[in-house]
This record gives C-alpha cells, sequence and structure tokens, in this order.
C-alpha cells in the first residue's frame, strides 16, 4: 500500500487551524458553535443519563460468596420493588432534589440558576460536567455549583451561550479554601485529583481534625460563599516532618450520578 | 449530486465516530471508557485508506470535542491533526511491515504523541495564561489506560479485519498475491 502524501494537504489543514484559531479568538466562530452545542445537547444528555442508569447495572464481585449476598439482596429488592413504575421514581428522585435545592435557595443569599446535567467530560484528562445553561443565563468562570441541600460539586470553568462546562472538586486542577468543622475550625484547601476522593490540605499540624468531621467551604474565596458542605473527613495523614497535615475527603455528592445542580450567581 | 452525497456521507460518518466517542464514554465501565474512539477511527481510516486526505476528518471531529472540552480552544484540533499526520507517515514510510506487532507500536506511539502535544500545548500556554498543571500522577496514568487500551482495541480490530481482507494481511504483502 502507498501512502499518498500530498504536502498540499498539510499546508491546506494547517491554515484551516490556525484559521479556526483566529475566528475564535475574536468570537466569529460562536455562531456554528452556539448552533453545535445546541443541536448536540440532546445527544449528549442522552448518553449521559443512559449512563448513569447503565452505571448501576455494573457490578463486580471478589468472591462467590458476595455474589451470591448480592443476589440474594436483589431478588429481595425486587420483590419489594415490583409495583414501582420506573417513570415515577425518577419523578420522584427529581422532586425530592429540586425540593433539597428549593430549601437551600430559600436559605442561600446570593440567587441560583437551577440546570441539568447533559454530559460529562469527552477527555479523560479532565473531571468535568457539562450543563444546559451559560452565559445566557448570567452564568460566568468561578463560580460555584451545588447539588442537593448546598452540596459543593464544582466550579464553573467555562462559559458557553447556552452551556458551561462544570470543573468537578474531584479533578486535578481545581482548589476550594474550606474549614473543618471541629474545634478550633482549621482552615486548608480542598484539592482534586485523587481517584474518587478529594484531599484537603495546608491544615495546621497542632489541630485535631478526625475522621467523620464534615468540611465545609470556608468563604474566604472570590465567589463561594462559607457554608457549603464539601464532604467529610475519610483519613488524617499527619506527618512528623511534614508542616502541614492533610485529610483525604469522601465527597458529599456522588460526583458520577450527578443530574440536577444550581448555579450560585455569585459574581 | 454525487459531491453532495460524498459531503453528507463524511457529515453522517463524523456524527457516527463522535456519537460512538460519546456512548463509550457514558456506558462503558471503568477502565474502559478510557478508550479513546475518535483517535482509534481516525487512526484506522489512515490505515486503510493510506491517504493524508483523511486527516481532514479530523478537523471536525476536534472540533466537536473542542466544543464540550474545558482546554481552550484549538489544542485537541493541533494535537490530533499533529500526532495523526506524523504516525500517518511514519506508518507508511518507517514502519511499512504492517504486522499486529507494528500496528500497536504505531497506535501506541501516535497517542502518546497526542498526549505529549497535547501537554505541551497546555504548557505553553499555560506561560502565558496560567491555571493549568497536568502533570500529575493520575493524570499520567488515566493517558497510560487511554493508550493501552485505545491501541490493544485497536490491534484487535486490524487482526479481524486482516483474517478476511487481504488488503491488509501483510502474508499476502510478502508473498504478492495482493
Amino acid at each position: 500500500m502507498i501512502y499518498q502524501t500530498d504536502k498540499k494537504t498539510y499546508y491546506y489543514l494547517g491554515a484551516v487551524v490556525l484559521l479556526l484559531i483566529f475566528f475564535n479568538f475574536f468570537g466569529w466562530l460562536n455562531p456554528v458553535k452556539n448552533f453545535l452545542v445546541y443541536s448536540l445537547s440532546p445527544i449528549l444528555a442522552g448518553t449521559n443519563k443512559w449512563g448513569i442508569k447503565m452505571g448501576d447495572s455494573y457490578r463486580f464481585f471478589n468472591s462467590r460468596e458476595e455474589f451470591f449476598s448480592a443476589y440474594t439482596q436483589c431478588v429481595g429488592d425486587l420483590q419489594g420493588q415490583e409495583l414501582i413504575k420506573a417513570q415515577l421514581k425518577i419523578l420522584a428522585e427529581e422532586n425530592t432534589e429540586l425540593k433539597k435545592q428549593l430549601s437551600f435557595k430559600q436559605r442561600a443569599k446570593a440567587p441560583q440558576m437551577a440546570a441539568e446535567v447533559v454530559g460529562k467530560n469527552t477527555d479523560s484528562a479532565d473531571k468535568t460536567i457539562i450543563i444546559n445553561v451559560g452565559e445566557e443565563a448570567g452564568l460566568k468562570v468561578d463560580q460555584p455549583v451545588v447539588a442537593g441541600d448546598g452540596i459543593l460539586v464544582g466550579k464553573i470553568t467555562k462559559v458557553e451561550k447556552q452551556l458551561a462546562v462544570v470543573r468537578l472538586i474531584s479533578d486535578n486542577q481545581i482548589k476550594v479554601a474550606a474549614t473543618v468543622l471541629n474545634n478550633e475550625r482549621s482552615l486548608g484547601v480542598v484539592e482534586g485529583g485523587y481517584g474518587l476522593s478529594v484531599r484537603m490540605s495546608f491544615i495546621p499540624r497542632n489541630e485535631v481534625v478526625q475522621v467523620g468531621d464534615q468540611i465545609i467551604t470556608s468563604g474566604l474565596e472570590l465567589n463561594i460563599p462559607r457554608g457549603l458542605l464539601i464532604g467529610s473527613v475519610a483519613a488524617v495523614e499527619n506527618e512528623p516532618y511534614q508542616p502541614f497535615q492533610q485529610a483525604v475527603l469522601t465527597p458529599a455528592a456522588d460526583l458520577a450520578k450527578l443530574t440536577l445542580v444550581s448555579v450560585l450567581l455569585t459574581n | 449530486m454525487k459531491s453532495l452525497a460524498k459531503i453528507l456521507g463524511l457529515i453522517l460518518g463524523v456524527m457516527i465516530i463522535f456519537i460512538i466517542h460519546l456512548l463509550v464514554i457514558n456506558l462503558f465501565p471503568y477502565p474502559f471508557n478510557h478508550i479513546n474512539t475518535v483517535f482509534l477511527c481516525l487512526f484506522w481510516l489512515v490505515i486503510f485508506s493510506g491517504q493524508t486526505k483523511i486527516l481532514w476528518l479530523a478537523l471536525p471531529l476536534a472540533f466537536l470535542l473542542e466544543l464540550f472540552s474545558p482546554v481552550p480552544f484549538g489544542v485537541i484540533t493541533s494535537a490530533l491533526i499533529l500526532s495523526l499526520a506524523i504516525i500517518g507517515w511514519f506508518l507508511f514510510n518507517i514502519f511499512t511491515n504492517h504486522s499486529l506487532h507494528i500496528i500497536f507500536l504505531s497506535a501506541f506511539l501516535g497517542l502518546l504523541l497526542y498526549r505529549v502535544l497535547f501537554v505541551l500545548i497546555l504548557y505553553i500556554l499555560n506561560l502565558f495564561k496560567g491555571g493549568y498543571n497536568l502533570l500529575l500522577p493520575e493524570i499520567l496514568f488515566n493517558i497510560f489506560l487511554e493508550i493501552i487500551l485505545t491501541a490493544g482495541v485497536l490491534t484487535f480490530f486490524y487482526f479481524l479485519t486482516a483474517l478476511f481482507m487481504r488488503r491488509l494481511n501483510p502474508a499476502y504483502i510478502r508473498l504478492g498475491k495482493r
């Protein structure tokens, strides 16, 4: 097989790529991008919802006993749930989520914008989700995104006209100023990039942090109000040779199954 | 009429590859959701067609990926097109023995190059703009998974196709039975 190396293709392709970057820089590509985002959002949302449903179907077992135990439990559950219609269940879940968000909305000082999660990261280098509201709804970069009753799940990292990309708290790029709800109200920085868990660093070594302590946002960061729940301490690492101690956190929300979120329009 | 059908076919092809990419990301369990379907399909088309023109397909696909990615516009497009162009040239000028090992190695190197370029461009942008810190162990592990799985799947498909198509079977090339 002979590879038809056509130098013209390289030149034209390079020129087109440079032109696209140039056009994008000046915002001339926005109508095309908005049209594509608008057209592709339903597909993205569909695959995401399907993925969340299927995510519960994947189970891996370490032993036969574990499998049989899960099977027995499954049969029991099935008998109890035969009468429940799938659609009703989804509506009930949505209703609970919205009630939680409404309760939080009434308490929160900043205005909010509810959004549906329509997709997740298309690249394995990032942990992000895509929501169906954008610049038109008043969203801006760095605004906090919460789920349920005020649980911080991430920050807005990119805003288009009708959608926005949210960087989750488990992403390696994110840093959030946080407080431990212990006696000393220890301050630190919550960082992602550690698989399913997140980590809180820069906690002074002399302060007592225990497993189970809750972590909230400290309010010391611009745009992020105090009191948003981040998670709870799963393990504490206090090494004598380190100037600070660290805590491994379990996020309060299941970041893989987000369907409805709210953006706090803080700035 | 013929060119219109060709354009429609191309749009359909791009959409199908993009939807498969979304399905793999959303529906496959970990770690199989790290398979880079877009790169896999494009690399496959480069091998199968043996033409530089196929690189044009990378442009709309990369554009679609850019729409839903948090990285600055142009990073994915530049990295994807450059890596495909370089590995395509290598595949048909240096790694000319299209055995399974060579296909695996080429896919491995192609994806590695894609990710190196991706990180490099981000690093350069970071010098001007700031805000990215990609060289963390988890990112490297995810990239490793992506490269191994994608190259593995591609080699498997190549093996299956070579069984039925003489065009891709090195045994026929060696015996001059094409």
